[in-house]
C-alpha cells in the first residue's frame, strides 16, 4: 500500500479539518467543564498520567530542600530551637485558657441546648506545585481522597485561612486560595460580628468584602475571622485585617480591601481541616417552587 | 544567519528526504516540556510555556508526524495538571499545530531569526486565543506582562533549533558508519 500511494496523500484528513474536529472537542469540553461539570472523571485520568511527570519536576525542590536541611549550622538550630520553646510556652498558656473556655462553652451549649459546633480534625500536606494560570490562585497540594480529604475542607496555615479544597483527586487536592477571585469565604467582624462575605480582588494579594452598606460599622485595622455559618469552615479562624476603606457617595457600596493574615501561595506547608459536615438538607429536587428557596449550607463556592 | 545552508534545500532535507524522526524522540521532548512548565515557578512572571513551543516545533518540522491530533492530548493534559479550564490548552495547542503544519514550508524557509519571530507571533496568538476563552468565561485580563511568556519562549526557538539539528547530524553519521 505504502509504495503504491504517495506520501502527500498519507495525511488523513486536512489540518483544516482535523483543527475544526479538535477546535470544536475542546470548546465543547470548555462548555461542559464550566457550567455542568461532566468532565471531573476525564481530568481524573488524565491525572494519572501527569502525575509521575509532576512527581519528577517537584525533584529538584525536594532534592535541594532535604541537601539544604543537612548542612543547616547548628548555632541555626539552636536559634529556632529556643524561638520555638518560647512560642510553645505562649502558646500552652493560651491553650489552658481556650481548653477551660471550651468546657464552658459547651456547659452552657448543653444548658441551651444547642447544637455542638463543627469538630474538626486536621492534616498537613505541602503544597506540591502552583497551577500555571494567570486567571485564578490554586495550588495542588500532595494529599487527596485517600488521605480523607473532601471538596469543601478548608485549608489553612499558621496566620489563618488561606484557602479552601475545591477538586480531589486520589492523590493530589486542589485548593483555591482565597485571593482568587472566584472563591468566597464567610466572614465577620470580629469586634463587633458584622457579617459579610471575602473574596479575592484578583491582584494576587488582597482579599474584599463585597456588598457592605456605605455606612456599615468597620474600621480599617478590624480583624476578620471566618463566622461559621456557612457550616462548612470552623468558626473563628482568622482570615484577614482590613486595611483600606473607600467610602465613596457615588458608589452603592463601601470598598473594603482586606490583607489575609495568613500567607496564600507564598508556604510550603499547609493544613487542611476536615470538618465533620453535618448532615445538609438534601439538594432540592425538580419540585422547585417550594425548595428552590431553601438551600442551607451548601458550599460557598458559586457552583 | 550567513552561515546556514540555503532555504530550499534545507526545507527538502528536513521534510520530505531526512530521516524519519522517532516518534519516541518527539513524545520524550514533549514529556521534557511538561516537566519544565510543572517545576515549582509560584507565582514568577515570564515563564515560557515550553509544551506549547513544542508543540509548535514539531508541527512546524514534522508536519507529517505531528499534527492537530496530538497537540490537541499535549494540551488537555496540561489543563488537567493545572487544573484550569479543562480545553483551555487544547484548544491553544491545536490551533498552534495547525498553524504550524499550514507554514511549516514557509517558516522553515527562513533563517532562524524570522523563524523565531513567525514563532513568537504564533505563541501570542496561542495566548491570545486563552485569553479570550478565560475572560468569555468571566476572568480579569492578567496584565500585558502575561503576553512574556510568549516571548520569552521565542528565545528557546533558536536553541531548540541546533538541538535538533545536533540530533539530525549524530543520528545520520550513525546511519553511515553502520
Amino acid at each position: 500500500m505504502e509504495a503504491r500511494t504517495p506520501p502527500l496523500f498519507l495525511r488523513g484528513p486536512t489540518p483544516f479539518v482535523r483543527l475544526l474536529f479538535f477546535g470544536a472537542l475542546s470548546l465543547v469540553l470548555m462548555v461542559f467543564d464550566a457550567r455542568f461539570g461532566y468532565v471531573e472523571p476525564l481530568r481524573d485520568s488524565l491525572l494519572w498520567f501527569s502525575y509521575p511527570l509532576q512527581r519528577v519536576a517537584s525533584l529538584p525542590s525536594d532534592i535541594f530542600n532535604s541537601v539544604s536541611g543537612f548542612f543547616v549550622s547548628q548555632s541555626r538550630l539552636q536559634q529556632d530551637n529556643g524561638s520555638l520553646r518560647r512560642e510553645r510556652l505562649r502558646d500552652a498558656e493560651r491553650l489552658l485558657a481556650i481548653e477551660a473556655l471550651r468546657a464552658e462553652n459547651s456547659n452552657l451549649r448543653s444548658l441551651l441546648a444547642a447544637r455542638e459546633p463543627l469538630t474538626s480534625r486536621s492534616l498537613v500536606a505541602s503544597i506540591a506545585y502552583v497551577g500555571r494560570d494567570a486567571f485564578s490562585r490554586k495550588v495542588i497540594i500532595d494529599k487527596g481522597s485517600q488521605a480523607g480529604i473532601l471538596a469543601g475542607h478548608p485549608v489553612i496555615d499558621s496566620g489563618g485561612v488561606i484557602g479552601q479544597v475545591t477538586r480531589v483527586h486520589p492523590l493530589l487536592a486542589e485548593v483555591t486560595l482565597i485571593i482568587d477571585k472566584d472563591q468566597a469565604t464567610p466572614v465577620r467582624v470580629l469586634r463587633n460580628g458584622l457579617r459579610g462575605v471575602a473574596f479575592g480582588t484578583g491582584d494576587g494579594a488582597t482579599i474584599e468584602l463585597r456588598y457592605m452598606a456605605m455606612n456599615a460599622e468597620i474600621a480599617v485595622g478590624d480583624t476578620l475571622v471566618t463566622s461559621g455559618i456557612d457550616s462548612v469552615f470552623p468558626a473563628g479562624l482568622p482570615v484577614a485585617t482590613v486595611s483600606r476603606i473607600d467610602r465613596d457617595a457615588t458608589m452603592q457600596f463601601a470598598r473594603v480591601v482586606c490583607t489575609p493574615t495568613g500567607e496564600p501561595g507564598s508556604n510550603r506547608e499547609v493544613l487542611v481541616v476536615e470538618t465533620d459536615m453535618p448532615d445538609l438538607a438534601p439538594y432540592p429536587s425538580d419540585d422547585s417552587t417550594a425548595a428552590r428557596s431553601v438551600r442551607p449550607g451548601r458550599r460557598s463556592r458559586g457552583r | 544567519m550567513a552561515t546556514l545552508p540555503p532555504p530550499v534545500s534545507y526545507e527538502m532535507s528536513s521534510i520530505t528526504m531526512g530521516r524519519e524522526v522517532r516518534r519516541r524522540t518527539i513524545w520524550l521532548s514533549l514529556m521534557g516540556a511538561f516537566i519544565f512548565d510543572m517545576l515549582p515557578w509560584h507565582d514568577l512572571q515570564g515563564v515560557p510555556d515550553l509544551v506549547a513551543l513544542a508543540v509548535l516545533f514539531w508541527s512546524i518540522h514534522r508536519p507529517f508526524r505531528f499534527s492537530v491530533g496530538s497537540a490537541f492530548c499535549a494540551g488537555l493534559l496540561l489543563d488537567a495538571a493545572n487544573g484550569v479550564l479543562l480545553g483551555q490548552h487544547a484548544l491553544a495547542c491545536s490551533a498552534l499545530a495547525f498553524a504550524g503544519n499550514e507554514l511549516s514550508r514557509r517558516i522553515l524557509g527562513f533563517g532562524l531569526g524570522a523563524q523565531a519571530f513567525h514563532v513568537g507571533a504564533l505563541l501570542l496568538v496561542g495566548q491570545l486565543l486563552m485569553l479570550i476563552v478565560r475572560i468569555a468565561m468571566g476572568g480579569t485580563f492578567p496584565g500585558l506582562s502575561w503576553f512574556a511568556s510568549s516571548l520569552i519562549a521565542t528565545l528557546f526557538w533558536p536553541l531548540a533549533s541546533f538541538a535538533y539539528r545536533f540530533g539530525h547530524d549524530v543520528g545520520h553519521s550513525v546511519d553511515e558508519s553502520q
